[in-house]
């Protein structure tokens, strides 16, 4: 197949879903009496959907694996802390590398306690998620005995979660992402052992190294997600996690790959995520304006919206999709 | 030098638990020379070319590769030492693409600074199925939405991929419809013409014995012999294999058709899109009709469409004495109708499950009690009969399917319908991957339900096969029936290629 044949075939279903995207969004206008397309308003949905795909990006590389980690959404809110904490003492360069140190340091952790414990990653996912949580409870009770409060971010230090550097960070994480998925030794590798170990093992690929890097290849993901909400939310406390509360972080970049994963018979997952993003985001802030309740509701609604999502995509598919 | 030995392994042994999969094995190939491996399944072929190709260690012996000592601790340093392999224990990755798996694990020199250079793949990938002259295949769609003979071709081409001075296949063909086969064997043939070697596998012994210059007979682990194909025939081989006198044909010794009177199955204006268009005919009683055509002539779609599978399907498929319309497997099973898939491992058993559970499943409905209650004693009753009765080599009826050898594996696949009654059966490639004595026992069981007046239709890549056990033969041609020929003098491989291609 010639190149211009394939990048025709790779770009047709992007401007397909671009042009859904638009149509939702003069749709949701209608339905908002003109508030919906205002410059402030798609901003607002535009960096929540790089916030999401980040994390999102992140999952790529963890589900490449066939695994799980549950763990993700308390990860980042160490990565928001510690980062804001950071910047707070040293400016935004320290607040990037902390998130990212932070994001790398426990996904690989993570990542080896999955490798050497052999304990299915969803299960030690889960007490991951808790024991993080906790630890977050208890650096908060210390700042507390300190008579402070938990860390917010000083407001000039959250350039990174503004436009434009917001978008800046966005076209290079897609770029990153999209290479060490596709084009890398790396991402090659992860999805071969995840897809097939015994014939990867064969073919002289290094499981152990390739788990281990993959970890720290999606905690670079999950540290930029850190960093970049506590840029983000500058100037405001982000509440602690709780009692697997940190799932909920997770949700919406979970809903953007559900979606990017159907999509992925037109459309690269990579690619697809940050538009699954935006399109969940468009959801949110439709309901939010037309008084849909915050909170249950709205992720009820989503939730929907995802399923009849996969139904319309899915149609035709008689085997059993897992 | 061609003569000359290239691979020697010398008493090599390998240990699996209580089993000795193989015992001193000494064999010798050499250069230019086609050499099969032939015995029983669990003789312990495959785990000789495992051993050689680096997939399992030995416990004990050695090998010399060119006079040298080789010892290859995995598939890479096979494909180092100039050997290209497409064995059984090495599949594909399904979710990289077509073209990325012809290179896995040896995509070095097409990355730079860890980035893989795919296009350069590709590029070259397309080089070698143009040098080596195999089918165009879409290098960039994920492995895993590919049929099994793709997928059979993607390992053929990570074999040639390293220019191998041999090459190792193991039961490739049977994956491989007619026109692939003859692509192969054309590779085969220029193999041989550059003094190159090639070590096959195979339970068609009509192929083995047409390619190959020597064969080598393993029977529970050991060398029974090493032959030049010249000097044997096929009963002598087949006794080489089994240890036994295989008396008389495989295949039916009738040389006329013969049907019953009532139309069992009809199949009118039969359309799949873009797969097969306006078939029709008749299945009678205690017939067999018979399906052949290439790789994507349609027929293994019919095997599904006519159960009621297939997406997409128009026509009328009825069942004549129920007077039921088959639009569904629901149908089909109501209907006391019987599928038996090419991909066995994949569409027809479930691996992971036991003997048992493979065996009593299309029987639940029998099984089951007033109340619908499944008895374990009536589920372990049926599944000890039916393993007695098609004589199923296993542990015992809680083994896993996965532990059962190609041909134990069929006997299940095709003996837990056989143990109802039936209205008609569907057998694509029923002999797939199954050795000597698993094939003989299957036609013996066609040609035992023939007589007790069940129709049969038999879709298979093999002419042979068809043309041993049909009455009718459909050979099909881009989605349409090109010809019927009915047995007699007609009934020729000739008369059926002609039209094929």
């Amino acid at each position: 197949m010639s190149n211009s044949v394939n990048i025709k075939k790779t770009l047709i279903p992007i401007f397909v879903f671009i042009a859904l995207i638009v149509l939702f969004a003069l749709v949701f206008n209608l339905a908002t009496h003109g508030k919906f397309l205002n410059a402030a308003n798609i901003n607002n949905i535009l960096s929540n959907a790089i916030l999401a795909s980040f994390t999102a990006w992140g999952f790529c590389f963890i589900m490449a694996l066939n695994y799980m980690d549950l763990s993700v959404g308390a990860v980042i809110m160490i990565a928001v802390y510690v980062s804001g904490e950071a910047g707070n003492a040293f400016g935004v360069p320290a607040l990037v590398v902390c998130g990212l140190a932070v994001g790398v340091a426990v996904m690989t952790l993570n990542f080896a306690i999955f490798t050497w414990t052999r304990v299915p990653s969803w299960v030690a996912g889960l007490g991951l998620a808790l024991i993080y949580e906790g630890c977050i409870s208890i650096y908060q009770k210390y700042k507390e005995t300190l008579g402070g409060n938990l860390v917010y971010l000083d407001t000039k230090y959250g350039i990174l979660g503004r436009a434009p550097l917001i978008y800046v960070a966005f076209a290079i994480g897609l770029i990153l992402a999209y290479i060490l998925y596709n084009r890398s030794a790396l991402g090659l590798n992860a999805r071969s052992v995840g897809s097939n170990p015994n014939v990867a093992r064969a073919m002289g690929i290094n499981i152990t190294r390739t788990l281990i890097m993959t970890g720290i290849v999606s905690g670079i993901f999950i540290g930029c997600a850190g960093f970049l909400r506590e840029s983000f939310s500058a100037g405001s406390v982000i509440p602690v996690p709780q009692s697997l509360s940190s799932l909920a972080v997770i949700f919406p970049g979970f809903a953007a790959i559900f979606i990017a994963q159907v999509l992925g018979k037109w459309i690269n997952m990579i690619i697809a995520v940050p538009f699954c993003a935006m399109l969940i985001y468009l959801c949110y802030n439709v309901f939010a304006m037309t008084g849909v309740p915050l909170g249950t509701i709205s992720e009820t609604m989503i939730a929907l919206f995802i399923i009849i999502f996969g139904l319309i995509a899915q149609r035709g598919n008689k085997g059993v999709v897992k | 030098m061609a003569g000359e030995v290239i691979l020697r392994t010398e008493k090599l042994n390998k240990t699996f638990g209580p089993t000795r999969a193989n015992i001193d094995i000494d064999f010798e190939l050499r250069c230019g020379e086609i050499h099969g491996l032939v015995g029983e399944n669990g003789s312990g072929k495959s785990t000789l070319l495992s051993q050689i190709v680096g997939i399992i260690k030995s416990d004990s012996g050695a090998m010399h590769l060119n006079g040298e000592a080789y010892a290859p601790r995995t598939p890479l340093d096979a494909y180092d030492s100039g050997i290209g392999i497409v064995v059984q224990e090495l599949g594909v990755i399904g979710n990289l693409p077509a073209g990325v798996n012809v290179f896995i694990g040896r995509h070095q020199r097409f990355t730079k600074m860890g980035i893989v250079n795919t296009a350069k793949i590709n590029e070259e990938v397309r080089e070698i199925a143009k040098k080596w002259d195999l089918a165009d295949l879409s290098l960039g769609s994920l492995t895993g939405t590919m049929n099994v003979e793709s997928r059979k071709q993607i390992e053929l081409l990570r074999a040639l991929a390293v220019d191998p001075q041999i090459l190792i296949l193991d039961e490739i063909t049977q994956a491989l419809s007619y026109d692939n086969r003859r692509r192969l064997y054309a590779i085969i043939d220029k193999f041989k013409a550059m003094g190159r070697s090639v070590l096959m596998i195979s339970h068609d012994l009509e192929e083995v014995m047409g390619a190959c210059d020597r064969l080598t007979a393993l029977r529970d682990g050991k060398v029974v012999a090493t032959v030049r194909t010249a000097d044997i025939t096929m009963n002598e081989l087949k006794r080489m294999m089994v240890g036994r006198d295989m008396e008389g044909d495989y295949y039916r010794d009738d040389k006329a058709p013969s049907k019953g009177e009532d139309i069992v199955l009809s199949v009118r204006g039969l359309n799949v899109v873009g797969e097969i268009s306006e078939m029709a005919f008749d299945l009678y009683e205690g017939e067999i009709v018979g399906f052949c055509g290439l790789s994507d002539s349609g027929i293994h779609t019919l095997g599904k469409a006519l159960y009621g599978l297939s997406e997409g399907r128009e026509g009328n498929i009825r069942l004549e004495k129920l007077d039921l319309p088959i639009d569904s497997p629901q149908a089909a099973l109501r209907g006391a109708m019987a599928y038996v898939p090419k991909e066995r491992d994949w569409e027809g058993l479930m691996m992971q499950g036991s003997v048992r559970s493979n065996l009593t499943l299309p029987s639940l409905d029998i099984l089951k009690d007033k109340i619908g209650f499944l008895w374990t004693g009536a589920l372990n009753a049926s599944a000890k009969r039916s393993v007695e009765d098609f004589s199923v080599k296993c542990r015992d009826i809680a083994q896993e399917m996965n532990g059962l050898s190609g041909g134990n594996k069929q006997k299940v696949n095709l003996g837990r319908w056989i143990s109802k009654e039936l209205s008609c059966l569907i057998l694509d490639c029923p002999t797939r991957g199954v050795d000597v004595g698993a094939k003989a026992y299957i036609y013996q069981l066609m040609k035992q339900l023939k007589d007790d007046g069940l129709g049969m239709i038999l879709i298979s890549d093999e002419l042979l096969e068809v043309l041993g056990m049909a009455d009718r033969i459909f050979v099909v041609k881009n989605g349409k029936i090109a010809k019927e020929l009915r047995r007699g003098a007609d009934f020729t491989e000739e008369n059926i290629i002609e039209v094929m291609l």
